[in-house]
């Protein structure tokens, strides 16, 4: 069973470390990404693939939009929505 | 029937009419009809293609859902059908045409016009909307429409036949089954909607292209590089007004239907980098790309290749992105080589990202913010060189670029209308919405409407309306 708190922690971890290079940068779970410019849509890519492999979740492509992907929050959600399936 | 037309008003008109008369459960059918009638006045085998397309993409949705062990086959059975059947009716026919009249097929101009127009009208967007129903059914994302009528509204809805936007089956058909709403607001977005897409096709872009020098990138080399350098940027400016105005009139007239349509401009002239270019850019094609093309290939090549500095992960999306689309707007090298640049700039900023990280355009300065986009915009035209002047002609039209000793005779009419369109850009975005004159007090409000009704009626008594650019891909 896939936490909340445990999937966010991941991704916080990995939009740091891999997209943004600054492990010390302060991303709040509710901080917009794309529409903020820190990240952009074609890294949402990479996240899905990071998702696949640390979660076993697949999330469609077409899932992979500004307004179901913005903020770590909603990226949580997203794999909790897809590990359903 | 050209929508910037009375006759298009008229018929808009006697549908709205037909459509609120009718009760909710016939307006569907409604719609299609007036749909069907409006392809049929183009021509009748427009509209016979688009119904063997519309009653193919709806069958093989239903067998896609069955699912089974040719799910896959029948998948690729439906996207080869669509795409061999655009493939061969848009570009079968420009060959022909060429051939048959002695035209070069590498260059635009007058010709690109004339000939291009006899592909069937919105073939180029349909199909994309029939290979992207089959795709979110076969994945399971979508269930299919059992609805027939719905269906055909969905691929061949005439606000949005001619050229988009391209939509999405689940947002679109969604809108179909619940009852329409509307009110007084509703049609005064409209209004304004259609107002300023009228503007912006008959009082910006049809002057432009009728001040614009002519045949000037099959000439180029009789130009000095101001006289190109404006010729550049005032067909750019055009063909930008030409589609976002479009785009904002059949937004408008689907919103009297209670049907929103997709958004295709977020003022890309003000763009700080490519990414967000293609994001504020003919958005409904942008991210149609980046979902079938863009993310199934870079997924596939991270799960192989895990670093993404990898060449392959920098490299191959993108330039299969922007091939694809390249070869949506036609097959001419030229064209080819338009999006192989623009490929190259996507691959720059993802360089970037990838090795240093992200970089807001947000939180820089102003003044370098920009900047960017003047270099974002400028690097933009240039790639649109072989796109406009076809590779033929490409080393004159770059090499006139490059001449600025002389300065020869550049019509100044042309920054006039940049102008214009910089302006309106600039009080759409500062409101971050098309319609911000809505939110006006009334006088500003009238009297902004009544200037642009009277420059648009004046523009129309000049010419009567040149066909839509993008009608032709």
């Amino acid at each position: 069973m896939l936490e909340r708190s445990e999937i966010r922690k991941q991704l916080h971890q990995y939009v740091c470390h891999e997209l943004l290079q600054r492990d010390d940068y302060p991303l709040r779970a509710d901080e917009p990404m794309i529409t903020s410019g820190l990240i952009d849509s074609f890294a949402l890519a990479r996240v899905a693939v990071f998702i696949e492999e640390a979660f076993e979740v697949y999330v469609p492509d077409t899932d992979l939009t500004v307004e179901k992907m913005d903020t770590l929050d909603l990226m949580a959600d997203q794999v909790l929505a897809h590990a359903k399936d | 029937m050209n929508i910037t037309t009375l006759t298009f008003a008229g018929f808009v008109l006697a549908t709205l009419v037909l459509f609120y008369l009718v009760p909710a459960r016939w307006q569907n059918p409604v719609l299609l009809a007036a749909s069907l009638f409006f392809l049929v006045t183009w021509s009748w085998t427009f509209a016979l293609i688009a119904v063997i397309l519309t009653a193919f993409n709806f069958t093989m949705g239903l067998l896609l859902a069955r699912g089974g062990r040719f799910k896959r086959l029948l998948l690729w059975v439906g996207i080869g059908t669509n795409a061999a059947a655009l493939g061969s009716l848009k570009y079968g026919d420009t060959l022909i045409q060429n051939l048959a009249l002695g035209a070069s097929p590498d260059t635009l101009g007058t010709t690109f016009l004339t000939l291009k127009l006899l592909v069937p009208i919105g073939i180029s967007y349909y199909v994309l909307q029939g290979i992207s129903y089959l795709i979110d059914v076969s994945r399971g994302t979508l269930e299919p429409t059992r609805r027939a009528v719905d269906f055909g509204v969905y691929m061949i809805y005439f606000a949005r036949v001619v050229s988009g936007p391209i939509e999405r089956a689940g947002r679109f058909l969604g809108q179909l089954k619940r009852p329409r709403r509307v009110d007084r607001h509703v049609v005064s977005e409209a209004g304004a909607l259609i107002t300023v897409g009228l503007f912006r096709k008959l009082v910006i872009a049809d002057p432009l292209f009728r001040i614009l020098p002519e045949d000037a990138f099959a000439h180029a080399s009789s130009l000095t590089g101001p006289e190109m350098a404006l010729a550049l940027l005032g067909f750019v400016f055009a063909l930008y007004n030409d589609f976002a105005g479009y785009t904002e009139m059949v937004r408008g007239v689907g919103k009297l239907f209670g049907i929103e349509l997709t958004r295709n401009f977020a003022y890309p002239l003000f763009s700080r980098n490519f990414n967000e270019f293609w994001n504020r850019w003919h958005i409904s094609l942008s991210h149609w790309l980046r979902d079938y093309v863009y993310y199934p290939v870079s997924r596939w090549l991270l799960r192989r290749f895990h670093n993404p500095r990898n060449v392959l992960n920098l490299a191959v999306p993108a330039l299969a992105t922007m091939l694809v689309s390249a070869a949506w707007h036609d097959a001419r090298l030229g064209v080819l080589l338009w999006g192989g640049i623009n490929a190259g700039y996507l691959v720059v900023e993802r360089v970037r990202a990838v090795w240093w990280g992200s970089n807001p355009p947000d939180k820089q300065p102003l003044a370098l913010q920009r900047a960017k986009a003047g270099v974002t915009f400028g690097l933009a035209a240039l790639a649109g060189v072989p796109f406009l002047a076809g590779v033929t002609h490409l080393r004159p039209a770059y090499g006139s670029l490059l001449h600025w000793g002389t300065l020869g005779k550049p019509d100044l009419r042309i920054l006039i209308l940049v102008t214009v369109t910089l302006g309106l850009d600039w009080i759409q975005s500062r409101g971050e919405d098309e319609r911000v004159f809505l939110s006006w007090p009334m006088p500003a409000k009238a009297a902004v409407f009544a200037l642009a009704i009277l420059a648009i009626v004046i523009a129309t008594r000049a010419d009567v309306g040149a066909p839509f650019i993008y009608q032709a891909f």
